[in-house]
């Protein structure tokens, strides 16, 4: 009964399968030696060929019976499990893409934040270095001031010293000559002086 | 202090001599003793110093004034300096007491000092010219120093009148130095 169910399965699902199979052993059969004359084999050769073709092309079409369905169904399991595959990298790519697109905005963002704060450093750093520099000159100009108060503040000490010293010696100077050319006439001239200049004098009393 | 003390004591001594009519004699008595005392040297000393007993100071003190017939006045006033302790402030008490004297007397004592010999007529004239100049008599003593180079120099009390040659260099010399 199975070999009816499979021998009408072939001859209505693979005709010319089955068509083959007939044909070949029609001609099994009918190999004559009139026929296989010539070709260098015998007849019975010419048979077994046949035969051994009928039952190769037998064993294909059992083969391709039996392993059609869970050949079919590996290969559809296989092919809905790459679909699934690239649908889930797909999604994945997909997701991937977002995020990438998040994390470049965000890359963007932060670009635009790194400006804002190199920015800032640098206005910051702009007041800072001119406060600095105004320091500085501020610092400056003070020492220049109190340098060149203490300049002028040697000057006049140095000058004044000068003028001391050159006083002192002066008056040295003139003692010295004084005293060795003073004479009695002199000294008397003197009290005279002296004396007119008391008499000059407003009263005390 | 001492100074303050001594013109208290001279001061009381002086009031008894204008009481008495006696302040001239009284301040002479006082200076004699005084000079004579210092002439004589240790007693000075020994009346003046509390390291000797006041007896001994006593004793001495009534020997010298035995010998020297002071005013009554006068010698209690001695005894009553060492007494209190005070001898040693007679010097200043002369002083004081002949400044009281010379201002009662309309007097004033100084100094002058020259670089050259000075002769009577300019001292006269000088002393003159001073007593016109401070309203009371003057009497001066005559000192002669070189340094001072020339003109004179006159100190009456608090009051000095430089005019000497030293005075106008240094003058000279300060200007120099200012300018």
């Amino acid at each position: 009964m199975g070999l009816a169910f499979f021998g009408d399965t072939i001859m209505r699902k693979f005709p010319f399968l089955f068509g083959a199979l007939v044909a070949m052993a029609v001609l099994a059969f009918s190999v004559s030696p009139a026929l296989a004359e010539g070709t260098g084999y015998s007849p019975a050769q010419w048979r077994d060929f046949f035969w051994r073709a009928i039952n190769f092309v037998v064993f294909v079409g059992l083969l391709f019976f039996l392993l059609r369905k869970p050949v079919g169904a590996f290969f559809r399991g296989r092919r809905d499990n790459i679909a699934r595959t690239i649908e889930y990298l797909e999604t994945q790519t997909k997701n991937l893409e977002e995020q990438n697109e998040v994390m470049r905005r965000q890359l963007s963002e932060l670009t635009s934040e790194r400006e804002a704060i190199l920015a800032q450093y640098e206005r910051d750093g702009a007041r800072e270095r001119d406060r600095i520099v105004a320091e500085a000159q501020k610092t400056a100009d003070l020492i220049i001031q109190r340098t060149e108060a203490a300049m002028a503040q040697e000057l006049v000490v140095a000058r004044r010293a000068l003028a001391t010293e050159t006083g002192e010696l002066a008056v040295k100077l003139a003692t010295e000559l004084i005293a060795n050319n003073i004479q009695p006439e002199d000294q008397s001239r003197l009290n005279h002086e002296f004396m007119e200049r008391v008499i000059r004098l407003p009263a005390r009393h | 202090m001492r100074g303050v003390l001594a013109k208290r004591y001279a001061q009381a001594l002086f009031s008894i001599g204008l009481d008495d009519q006696a302040h001239e004699a009284y301040g002479q008595e006082l200076a004699g003793f005084w000079a004579s005392l210092k002439a004589a040297g240790q007693i000075g000393q020994v009346l003046s110093s509390q390291a000797y007993p006041k007896e001994v100071r006593s004793q001495a003190l009534e020997a010298i004034l035995a010998q020297a017939k002071l005013a009554r006045v006068v010698g209690d006033f001695l005894r009553l300096l060492l007494l209190k302790g005070r001898f040693g402030f007679l010097e200043a008490i002369v002083q004081a007491y002949q400044k009281l004297l010379d201002d009662k007397n309309g007097l004033i004592r100084g100094t002058v000092t020259t670089a050259g010999p000075l002769d009577d007529s300019q001292l006269a004239a000088l002393k003159s010219a001073l007593g016109a100049y401070i309203g009371r008599r003057v009497e001066v003593t005559v000192k002669s120093d070189p340094a001072i180079i020339g003109g004179v120099v006159a100190q009456l009390g608090d009051l000095v009148l430089d005019g000497s040659l030293r005075a106008k260099l240094n003058r000279l010399g300060r200007l120099l130095g200012t300018t």
